[in-house]
């Protein structure tokens, strides 16, 4: 019931907001002559610069930001199940990449012709965290790079990177309340509502990139949405404190900038 | 069942774990005691799916090497041979996964779908590391942890209380339900017997009344080809009479005919005998007078 309701809302939202962004038939061009359908997830990349670990705080910060980095491969499962593809489960995923034993930089740019062989997949889905942000009590900022590429050409498939952004509300006080849903969210996995609140931004950046993608050629829908509007390689993705989600198009080099620099 | 299921998938994914809480932290520290939460978790959901007429690409895989990390060598092995059964696309990397965890159960093709009993999973034996040790004996020290433990509890308990009470209900329900159901099916049938004589009655007249209008029609018909056959007889007697009446003027005709023709030549035999006796006579009287001027000479 959750999934059906985040995915209407991320569809009706789709539709109105990019009403002049570009169509899937041309950003994904690659993915319907292709038609991949198994996907494996490969275990997050995570850029983002830690502090050295000379307090608590800093010790919990890092493993905070090691399990939400963590998390973010989780993520990405059940948008690509819901659009028809076959995700491989992280657990089987990363038995397979250990006894691959390629480096993200190889996964990314050299041959991997062999995962099709050896394992029949038919492209891999490579996360990247770049940075984390946090510009008030109440927010939190990440910079992610989502990439699918083709095991069979090597041809990237698609390529997103997203600047999420997630506001809570705050009392009179200034300190954060939390929402119903998220409030259900760290009642159900018992996480500290930081790490929480990063993994609610991840698993919406996620569905929202994911579910963008053509739906697989196994489903009778294929084909039937390539006029609609794909989401832009660059764009920001803001969670308000009402729950609403706004989407726009991001300048590459304004990303750049405040992603790559301190 | 397989494929009710196969065909329900299509339409529901399901959800891979129903708490994304026990892998996150496999995954980020991985000890047994959270290898066997993790287990826990995907068995419920799991079952969870069954239940809903679903399955979720991967969880039975995922799932199975999770019992085999666990020792469970034989119940991992239907788990990833349920995998290939559901979805043929991931034989090949199921196939590594048996290889890497079940080598020995490699030809071993048995697959079972059938609800997976959690319980079980209790019986494992897992080694908690110090840190889970401390950490399970101060959750367990605390007196917040120890009253929510007894609110689930009774929680729990009021719960399977109201499932019996209303599976209890929901028999009673379905029993009553049956009776009416029962007595209406008689009823209906009762109603349809009553009706299927009617319409045999109703046909059986309507088939009588059908025959009686044949047979006048049939007589109509006879009486309409003797009419028919009279009336072609006199036509044709009429026509015989005119037939013979047209012969006999042609006879007469042709009668008329010869005897003009006969006059006629006749007429041309008289005709050229005057002619023969002129020509005579002329014969005659030109010798005569050849002969005077003969004599004359």
């Amino acid at each position: 019931m959750k999934h059906t309701t985040i995915f209407i809302t991320l569809i009706s939202l789709l539709l109105v907001v990019s009403c002049k962004s570009e169509k899937k038939v041309t950003t994904y061009e690659d993915l319907y002559k292709e038609q991949p359908f198994t996907i494996l997830i490969a275990p997050t990349q995570d850029n983002t610069k830690r502090p050295q670990e000379k307090s608590t705080q800093d010790r919990v910060l890092n493993e905070e930001l090691d399990m939400a980095a963590t998390f973010l491969q989780q993520s990405c499962v059940e948008p690509l199940v819901s659009q028809g593809y076959y995700a491989i489960p992280p657990l089987a995923g990363n038995t397979i990449l250990q006894k691959y034993n390629k480096s993200y930089r190889e996964l990314m740019q050299g041959n991997i012709t062999d995962l099709h062989s050896l394992y029949g997949i038919d492209a891999i889905l490579l996360v990247a965290i770049h940075k984390w942000k946090e510009p008030e009590v109440n927010e939190v900022v990440v910079f992610a790079e989502y990439t699918l590429r083709s095991v069979k050409t090597g041809q990237e498939l698609m390529h997103t990177w997203v600047r999420g952004d997630k506001l809570q509300p705050v009392d009179d006080k200034g300190e954060p309340i939390e929402l119903a849903a998220d409030y259900k969210f760290i009642q159900t996995t018992q996480m500290e509502p930081r790490l929480a609140h990063r993994c609610l931004l991840l698993q919406g950046m996620s569905d929202f990139a994911l579910r963008n993608m053509p739906t697989s050629a196994s489903r009778w829908m294929f084909k039937q949405d390539q006029y609609t509007s794909a989401n832009p390689n660059f764009y920001s993705f803001l969670m308000n404190p009402d729950g609403s989600i706004e989407r726009e198009k991001y300048n590459e080099d304004a990303f750049g900038n405040e992603c790559f620099t301190d | 069942m397989a494929t009710a299921l196969l065909t329900a998938s299509c339409y529901n994914e399901g959800t891979l774990v129903n708490n994304p809480a026990p892998l996150l932290q496999y995954q980020h520290k991985p000890t047994e005691a959270r290898l066997l939460t993790l287990a826990k978790s995907y068995a419920e959901a799991i079952n969870q799916n069954l239940k809903d007429q679903v399955i979720h690409p991967g969880q039975y895989a995922d799932y199975g090497v999770a019992l085999a990390k666990l020792g469970l060598q034989e119940q991992a092995n239907v788990m990833f041979n349920n995998e290939k059964t559901f979805f043929p696309n991931s034989t090949k990397y199921v196939e590594f996964l048996k290889r890497t965890y079940t080598p020995n159960l490699f030809a071993d093709n048995h697959f079972d779908t059938s609800k997976i009993d959690v319980k079980a999973l209790d019986s494992i034996r897992v080694e908690y590391t110090p840190e889970e040790l401390a950490a399970q004996q101060e959750l367990e020290a605390d007196p917040e942890y120890q009253k929510m433990l007894k609110l689930q509890q009774l929680e729990e308990k009021e719960a399977k209380a109201a499932a019996v009470k209303k599976a209890r209900e929901e028999r009673a329900k379905a029993k009553k339900a049956e009776r009416k159901a029962q007595t209406k099916a008689r009823e209906k049938e009762k109603r349809e017997k009553e009706q299927a004589k009617k319409a045999a009655e109703k046909e059986r007249a309507k088939a009588k009344k059908a025959e009686q209008k044949a047979k006048e029609e049939a007589k109509k018909a006879e009486r309409k080809a003797k009419e028919e056959a009279k009336k072609a007889e006199i036509e044709a007697k009429k026509a015989a009479e005119k037939a013979a009446a047209d012969a006999k003027k042609a006879e007469q005709k042709a009668q008329k005919e010869a005897e003009k023709a006969a006059l006629k030549a006749q007429k041309e035999a008289e005709k050229a005998e005057k002619a023969a006796k002129k020509a005579q006579k002329e014969a005659s009287k030109a010798s005569q007078e050849s002969d005077v001027e003969a004599e004359d000479e």
